[in-house]
């Protein structure tokens, strides 16, 4: 298996999942797993942190556009933060950043979850 | 100018070698001059590539090989994929409206896309039942 790995933790509203490894055709499976579970404890305001990504292939990409349609009509968002460059550059080679919204740092995004539950 | 090479690498047709895969082509763009950013597009094309055969040219049968050859010359990194799977040339496919595919939400279909995208050219030949997909990527004028 390549290495690949997906974490949860919990910040505010947020669930953050924390990924790392090589991101692919063979591994993607893993993250599909992650985001079903926390779909089916009702738990949609997902934001993903690439920080330790080192790559993404379309496989990967794929499994977040999977979900987004979910996870928007039960009232939630999927979310990215600190992106490494060399992915970003494929998310806005593709338009993601329009579907998609993707922040420098984790606590912004936890912030804009924060104020639209309370707005 | 960068330095001059040839590599090769012959892989099972498993979902699994595609990591073993990106690491070859990753040390040899890394060695041939590529920053970063652009080292990852031609690992990025050349991963969608040999993907896209496991899956669909061979049709997830693992028993099969895959050919890898990694050339440079001047500005040139070329990567050539050999295999006897189905044949299929990838410069003819589709590519979707990514503006109609983000509204749609759909997902899948953008492997060929990326590799189309990502690097300078495409061939493609098929002879004697194998097919033999060549890569390139020059390395930007400084």
């Amino acid at each position: 298996m390549a290495s690949f790995n997906a974490s949860i933790r919990e910040s505010g509203t947020a669930n953050i999942i924390d990924i790392s490894g090589d991101l692919d055709a063979h591994t993607s499976i893993e993250l599909e797993r992650v985001i079903q579970g926390l779909i089916d404890k009702g738990r949609t305001n997902i934001i993903v942190n690439f920080s330790k990504l080192n790559y993404i292939s379309s496989a990967g990409l794929g499994v977040f556009m999977s979900f987004i349609d979910e996870v928007r009509s039960k009232g939630g968002d999927i979310k990215f933060t600190n992106m490494p460059n060399k992915i970003f550059q494929i998310f806005d080679l593709l338009g993601f950043p329009l579907l998609y919204e993707i922040y420098d740092d984790e606590h912004k995004a936890v912030e804009k979850f924060q104020t639209t539950a309370s707005s | 100018m960068a330095e001059e090479f040839r590599a090769e690498l012959t892989i099972q047709s498993s979902i699994d070698q595609l990591e073993k895969i990106r690491g070859f082509v990753s040390q040899a763009a890394e060695a041939f001059g590529f920053e970063e950013c652009e080292g990852y597009k031609i690992v990025m094309a050349v991963d969608e590539a040999c993907s896209n055969i496991i899956r669909h040219g061979y049709g997830k049968n693992s028993n099969e090989k895959l050919h890898i050859v990694i050339q440079t010359t001047d500005n040139r990194f070329i990567v050539t994929v050999n295999d006897r799977g189905k044949c299929y040339d990838l410069r003819t496919h589709p590519l979707p409206d990514m503006e109609a595919y983000l509204t749609a939400k759909k997902s899948g279909g953008l492997g060929i896309k990326l590799i189309r995208s990502l690097v300078d050219e495409i061939q493609y030949e098929q002879s004697n039942g194998e097919n033999k997909l060549v890569l390139t990527k020059r390395l930007p004028s400084r």
